[in-house]
């Protein structure tokens, strides 16, 4: 019944992560900080349910040990062999950076992320790729990281951050990471959640974990809003945004929402040269995990339809949040009626194009 | 051809002892992948793909059901009623049946018949079309 033969798969989310390991990668100064004082992590959205631990799957705890997504051996079968992938984009999130630890510490929690995905991920299976994690409300640091992951190793294809952060997306201060990044031809993949900074909410946090499991669109909209109303996809004009586990559903109506106020507000913003809709259609792409399920699932269609004729479908870039417990497989969660056309471009084409890919299978 | 002209196929797939109570055995069968439980000493057999979203069902968790006849009192239910939880989203199906604890017709796991035949445990499923 499955065509995995035939259409070559990427998966755009994946969380690896080094877990206790992630000692081995510091400087002295800082393991030591690190086992003395610890993270000094400590928001809401930290805590997951007890069913799920770490928020994973039951069944990805590697067999030799560890937490989820801590061997790649494992991972490797259990996602890209299980799968027949042909490509996959490890966000790993150990890098969640709190506001309240000291600057250099989270800097180097993050250069130390990059070097263990590079040395024991990168280095053991070539479909594998990785974004490089930075700070971001230390912008100078961030630019000198991309530069030095660019320079390590072309499978840092895209830098990830977060959907909290000190101030808005958009803001300026951020702009000198956008300009690097867009330089370099790297993405900027926005997470869901991602950093303990600000709120997730515009007035405060959750207060339940499945408040905060439906809560994804909410992060996604005041980002893509900020990058628009602020004029960064004018000043970085190739600058590419993927909105990761963000939602996709609400784009269109978001969209002509913002457009429709355009003739009458523009005056405002000259610094945004053109309407929400089509900066959105030019610089914004949306990984497709969760998958919405309509009551009927035929309602998928209409959804992805209204995606079409928005001049988005080919925005839609699939990813499975392995090894998560609410993530898709490319197969069962993708509705299976779609015609292979769309579940080839859905699956894989989209994504390749992103990142300037060819996939094999 | 028609599924009543397509062969039941008999399948021995463990020795009793290797599937005690409260064990599990994930088998291949004809290139399916098959749980087969023994819970208070009933054999089922299960489908190892979730109709959600096609998760190994069968590395889930085995919940019994239980009842209250007042509060205070719990206890599990008589029987071997049971549910196997997706370990993915957690959705819960009847063992037994496949049925699904909370979403009646919607979404059914699928079950084979499986029997213990003289110390050995049995499947019995049709083979799959051309």
């Amino acid at each position: 019944m499955t065509t995995k033969a035939a259409i070559k798969v990427m998966d755009c989310d994946v969380h690896n992560t080094a877990g206790e390991r992630l000692a081995e990668y510091l400087p002295k100064r800082w393991r030591e900080y690190l086992r003395f004082v610890g993270r000094r992590n400590h928001t809401s959205t930290g805590v997951t349910t007890q069913q799920r631990p770490g928020a994973c799957r039951l069944d990805a705890n590697p067999p030799g040990g560890g937490l989820p997504g801590s061997d790649p051996q494992f991972a490797r079968e259990q996602l890209l062999d299980q799968y027949g992938m042909s490509a996959a984009m490890l966000n790993n999130l150990d890098a969640l950076a709190g506001g309240n630890a000291p600057v250099a510490f989270e800097i180097e929690i993050a250069r130390a992320v990059n070097d263990y995905n590079l040395e024991e991920w990168l280095a053991d299976d070539s479909r594998w790729y990785a974004a490089i994690s930075v700070v971001p409300d230390h912008p100078k640091a961030a630019v000198e990281e991309i530069l030095r992951c660019h320079e390590l190793s072309p499978r840092f294809r895209q830098v990830i951050l977060g959907s909290r952060s000190e101030r808005p997306q958009g803001n300026p201060k951020y702009w000198p990471i956008y300009e690097v990044a867009s330089e370099l031809g790297l993405p900027i993949a926005y997470h869901v959640g991602l950093n303990k900074y600000g709120h997730w909410t515009g007035v405060g946090d959750m207060t339940y974990y499945y408040e905060q499991h439906v809560g994804f669109p909410t992060a996604g909209q005041s980002l893509m809003s900020s990058m628009i109303f602020e004029g960064v996809l004018e000043r970085f004009d190739s600058l590419k945004i993927v909105l990761t586990e963000l939602g996709w559903e609400w784009i269109v109506p978001f969209a002509w929402r913002a457009d429709g106020a355009w003739s009458l507000l523009k005056n405002e913003v000259p610094h945004v040269k053109r309407r929400p809709s089509e900066i959105i259609r030019d610089s914004f792409w949306f990984t497709t995990q969760p998958y919405v399920e309509p009551d009927r699932p035929r309602q998928f269609d209409a959804l992805y339809e209204q995606l079409e004729r928005a001049g988005l479908a080919e925005k839609l870039i699939f990813s499975t949040d392995y090894p998560h417990w609410d993530m898709d497989s490319p197969f069962a969660a993708t509705p299976s009626w779609l015609p292979d056309e769309t579940k080839r471009a859905l699956l894989g084409e989209n994504a390749a194009a992103l990142y300037g890919l060819e996939l094999e299978v | 051809m028609p599924s009543a002209q397509r062969a039941l196929e008999r399948h021995v797939v463990a020795h009793r002892s290797e599937i005690l109570e409260g064990e599990r055995l994930i088998v291949e069968i004809a290139g399916r992948s098959i749980g087969i439980f023994n819970v208070g000493g009933r054999y089922h057999a299960l489908l190892n793909v979730c109709p959600h979203k096609g998760a190994e069902l069968c590395r889930g968790q085995v919940i019994r059901g239980v009842s209250s006849s007042m509060p205070g009192q719990i206890a599990l239910e008589a029987g071997t009623r049971a549910y196997i939880a997706c370990p993915w989203h957690g959705w819960m199906f009847d063992i037994n049946d496949g049925k699904s604890a909370l979403r009646s017709n919607r979404v059914r796991a699928r079950t084979f018949k499986v029997a213990c035949e003289e110390d050995e445990i049995v499947i019995y499923m049709r083979s799959r079309r051309p």
